[in-house]
C-alpha cells in the first residue's frame, strides 16, 4: 500500500479504511475495484451473485474465541458454561462470530441454539443490510439498543460475554459504537474467557492445524473480467509485500518488549514458520472449515465449493 | 515564535521517536533531525563535536569528560539492554557457563564502548571471570574508533589485540579464532563505517557451532534485574558546551521534551505490537511484571545506582584514572529529576 513492493502493470490508489467501514461500502456500493473483504460475508453475498471475485490472501488471523470477555457475576468459568448465556456480538454474521461460533460448538460442545445471540450494528450500518441477512430459524437473537453498546452492556451485566477485547475496540469506525459508548468504563468485573490465551491458542492450533482467518481480497467482477491478469500479478505482490514485512518484523518489535527475538521464537514454535500462509493448498482446511461453519450456521444455504470463491489463475497457488 | 534551531543527531530510537518526527517538540527549539548509526554518531561528535545536541556513549563520555570535552549530558537514557546476554560462543570453545570464559579469547566491536564496560563489569561481578583472566579482541580500526579520539591505550595488566583490517568479529568467531563475541546487538544488520561484521561475514563457517552464552536470556534477565535493580544504559544525550554556556535554558526544555516523547511512545506501545508476534500484549506483560511497567526511567535521581554502577566499573576497568561525582556530568537543571 505505500508502494514499498509495486504490482506490474498497476498503479494501486490506496485508501486506508476500518474493515468494518470498508465492507459495508464495498458490499452496498461496490466502490473499490480491489478491496479487503469479509470472508463470512464473501460467501453470503457470492451465493446471493454478488459480482466479485477472491484472491486467496489471508492478510490477517486471529484467535477469535480467546477475544472473548465475560462479566465476573455471569458465573461462567468456562467456555462450556456460555450455553443459556447471552453473548454479544459485533455482528453476527461477520467472520469473527462465526469463528465463535463454530469453534464453541465444535470444540466446547456449546450449540448455536443454546445461546442468546446480541448484535451491536444496526440494521442499517450492518453488512448484513447488504446481503439481505435475517436471523437464522431457532437462533435466539436480538439487537443491542442504539444509545448502548458491546461495551456498555457487559459492565452493566447486559450481557454475560462480549466479543469486545478485539485490537479494534477502540478504533472509532461509523458502524461499530463501543469506542463511542464506552460505558462507565468499569471493566475490573469484566475477564477474559481464556486467561491463558498462549495455551488455548496452542490446543486449537494442534487440534485444527490452522489459525482463522476473516479477511481476505477481491477483484470486482467488471475489472476482473476485463483486465483477468490482475489476479496473478496482484497474488504476486501481495506474496511480495509479505515476504518483505517478515524479513523487517524483528525491527519493526518494540525494544521495550526486552525479550523480542525470544518471544517471536515462542509464537513461531506455538503456531508454525509461517502463520500466514496464503494459496489454497495451504489453506484447504481452514477453508473447508469456515464454508462449513457458514452452512450450518445456517448463513449460506449450501456449503460453497473452494473453487467457485477465488480466482481461476490462483487457485494452483 | 522565533525558536532556536539545533542540529540533533541520534539513531533511530522508539522513546525519541515522537521528538524527532516533530510529534513532540521542546518549547523554544526547533529540532533538525539526523539520524545515524550510534557508533558513527559518536565518533563525529567526540571528533568534530558536529551537532548541538546528540546522542552520546556513556562510556566514553565519562572518558571524555575527564579529558576536557566540552559537552553536558542530559540524564536521558532511551536504550537499555542486557549487553551480558548478547554474547555468543563457539560450541568448540568449550564454554558451558559464563564462569568458563576465564583464559578465553573474547571479541567486541570497542574495548571502551558501553556495551563492554557492561560485559566486562558483570562477567567479573556476578560470575568471578576476572577482566584479567581474559584475551580481549577489538574489531574497530584505531583510527575509526571512538578510543582513536579519546587517546585510548589498552589498560595495564589487560591481554589486549586487536583484529586483523581483513577480519571481522563475525569472521573470528565463526572460524574459531575468538571462542566469544559480542555479535548478537540489534545494530548487527545495519552497516556502519566502524563495524566489519556485516561487510566481512565470515565465508565458510559454520553458524551452527554459534550458541549464545545464555541459552535462556529471559531467566537471565531476570536474574540480573532482580538482583540490580536496573536495567544496563548504554547512551545519554549531550548538549555542546558553548550552547548550553549561552542559552543554559535548553538542558531543562529538551529534557522535558524527551520525557514527553517518552510518554507518548509508552501510551501507544501496547497497540504497537506487530500483530504477527499474535500474542504482544501476553509478552509485554510478562516483560513488565519482570522490569516494571517503565523500566526506561529518565532522571538522576532514578538512576543513581545504575550511574554509580557504570562510574565504578568504568573506574576499576582503568578507563578513567578517578570517579567523577554524578553532579558534575549532568546539566545542573536536571539534577533534582
Amino acid at each position: 500500500m505505500n508502494g514499498t513492493i509495486t504490482v506490474q502493470g498497476v498503479n494501486l490508489i490506496p485508501t486506508y479504511s476500518h474493515p468494518a467501514e470498508t465492507f459495508w461500502r464495498q458490499l452496498k456500493f461496490g466502490e473499490f475495484e480491489v478491496a479487503e473483504m469479509s470472508i463470512s460475508s464473501y460467501l453470503i453475498a457470492r451465493t446471493q451473485g454478488a459480482d466479485m471475485i477472491a484472491l486467496p490472501v489471508f492478510p490477517s488471523r486471529r484467535l477469535f474465541q480467546t477475544e472473548l470477555s465475560y462479566h465476573v457475576d455471569s458465573a461462567i468459568a468456562k467456555p462450556e458454561d456460555l450455553a443459556g448465556k447471552r453473548l454479544g456480538v459485533a455482528e453476527y454474521q461477520q467472520t469473527a462470530a462465526l469463528w465463535i461460533r463454530g469453534v464453541l460448538e465444535h470444540d466446547f460442545g456449546v450449540s448455536q441454539f443454546k445461546i442468546h445471540w446480541y448484535m451491536e450494528r444496526s440494521e442499517e450500518m450492518s453488512h448484513g443490510s447488504a446481503t439481505g441477512f435475517k436471523p437464522p430459524p431457532g437462533i435466539s437473537f436480538n439487537r443491542i439498543e442504539k444509545h448502548k453498546s458491546l461495551a456498555s452492556t457487559l459492565q452493566q451485566h447486559e450481557l454475560d460475554i462480549a466479543h469486545v477485547s478485539s485490537p479494534w475496540v477502540l478504533q472509532a469506525n461509523t458502524l461499530d459504537r463501543s469506542s463511542r459508548i464506552a460505558g462507565k468504563g468499569d471493566w475490573s468485573n469484566i475477564k477474559p474467557l481464556f486467561p491463558d490465551r498462549l495455551a488455548e491458542a496452542a490446543r486449537f492450533y494442534q487440534h485444527h492445524g490452522f489459525l482463522p482467518v476473516n479477511h481476505a481480497y477481491i477483484i470486482r467482477g467488471d475489472i476482473y473480467r476485463k483486465h483477468p491478469w490482475l489476479a496473478a500479478s496482484l497474488y504476486d505482490g501481495f506474496l511480495r509485500a509479505k515476504q518483505l514485512a517478515r524479513e523487517r518484523l524483528t525491527e519493526q518489535i518494540p525494544a521495550a518488549l526486552m525479550f523480542g527475538q525470544e518471544y517471536l521464537a515462542m509464537t513461531l514454535a506455538l503456531i508454525g514458520d509461517d502463520p500466514f500462509p496464503y494459496g489454497i493448498k495451504a489453506n484447504q482446511a481452514m477453508l473447508d472449515t469456515i464454508t462449513g461453519y457458514s452452512h450450518e450456521q445456517g448463513l449460506t444455504p449450501r456449503k460453497m465449493k473452494v473453487e467457485e470463491l477465488f480466482a481461476k489463475e490462483t487457485l494452483d497457488s | 515564535m522565533p525558536k532556536l534551531k539545533l542540529g540533533f543527531i541520534s539513531a533511530v530510537n522508539e522513546r525519541v521517536e515522537p521528538l524527532m518526527k516533530g510529534i513532540v517538540q521542546a518549547e523554544a527549539i526547533e529540532i533538525v533531525p539526523t539520524y545515524s548509526h550510534p557508533s558513527e554518531t559518536f565518533l563525529r561528535q567526540l571528533r568534530d563535536m558536529e551537532f548541538p545536541v546528540g546522542e552520546m556513549s556513556m562510556s566514553s563520555y565519562l572518558i571524555a569528560r575527564e579529558r576536557g570535552l566540552d559537552m553536558i549530558a542530559l540524564p536521558v537514557f532511551p536504550s537499555r539492554r542486557l549487553f551480558h546476554t548478547e554474547l555468543s560462543c563457539h560450541t568448540d570453545s568449550g564454554i558451558k557457563k559464563p564462569a568458563d570464559i576465564a583464559g578465553k579469547r573474547i571479541g567486541v566491536s570497542e574495548y571502551q564502548q558501553t556495551a563492554a564496560l557492561w560485559q566486562r563489569g558483570i562477567l567479573e561481578h556476578d560470575f568471578g571471570v576476572s577482566q584479567y583472566k581474559v584475551h580481549w579482541y577489538m574489531e574497530r580500526t584505531e583510527e575509526l574508533s571512538h578510543g582513536g579520539v579519546t587517546g585510548f591505550t589498552p589498560p595495564p595488566g589487560i591481554s589486549f589485540q586487536r583484529i586483523a583490517p581483513e577480519k571481522s568479529l563475525a569472521s573470528m568467531l565463526v572460524d574459531h579464532e575468538l571462542d566469544v563475541a559480542a555479535i548478537n546487538s540489534p545494530w548487527k544488520n545495519a552497516p556502519s563505517q566502524l563495524g566489519r561484521s556485516q561487510r566481512i561475514p565470515g565465508a565458510g563457517g559454520d553458524w551452527s557451532k554459534i550458541k549464545l552464552l545464555f541459552d535462556d536470556r529471559i531467566a537471565e534477565g531476570k536474574r540480573f534485574f532482580d538482583k540490580w535493580g536496573f536495567l544496563p544504559v548504554n547512551h545519554a544525550y549531550t548538549i555542546r558546551g558553548d550552547i548550553y554556556r549561552k542559552h543554559p535554558w535548553v538542558a531543562f526544555n529538551l529534557y522535558s521534551a524527551f520525557v514527553k516523547a517518552k510518554q507518548h511512545f509508552n501510551a501507544k506501545l501496547a497497540d504497537s505490537m506487530p500483530s504477527a508476534l499474535f500474542f504482544g500484549k501476553e509478552y509485554l506483560t510478562r516483560t513488565q511484571a519482570m522490569f516494571g511497567s517503565d523500566p526506561y526511567t529518565y532522571g538522576v535521581k532514578g538512576n543513581r545506582k545504575m550511574l554509580e554502577t557504570l562510574i565504578d566499573f568504568s573506574h576499576e576497568q582503568g578507563l578513567i584514572s578517578k570517579k567523577p561525582k554524578i553532579e558534575e556530568l549532568f546539566a545542573k537543571s536536571t539534577l533534582e529529576l
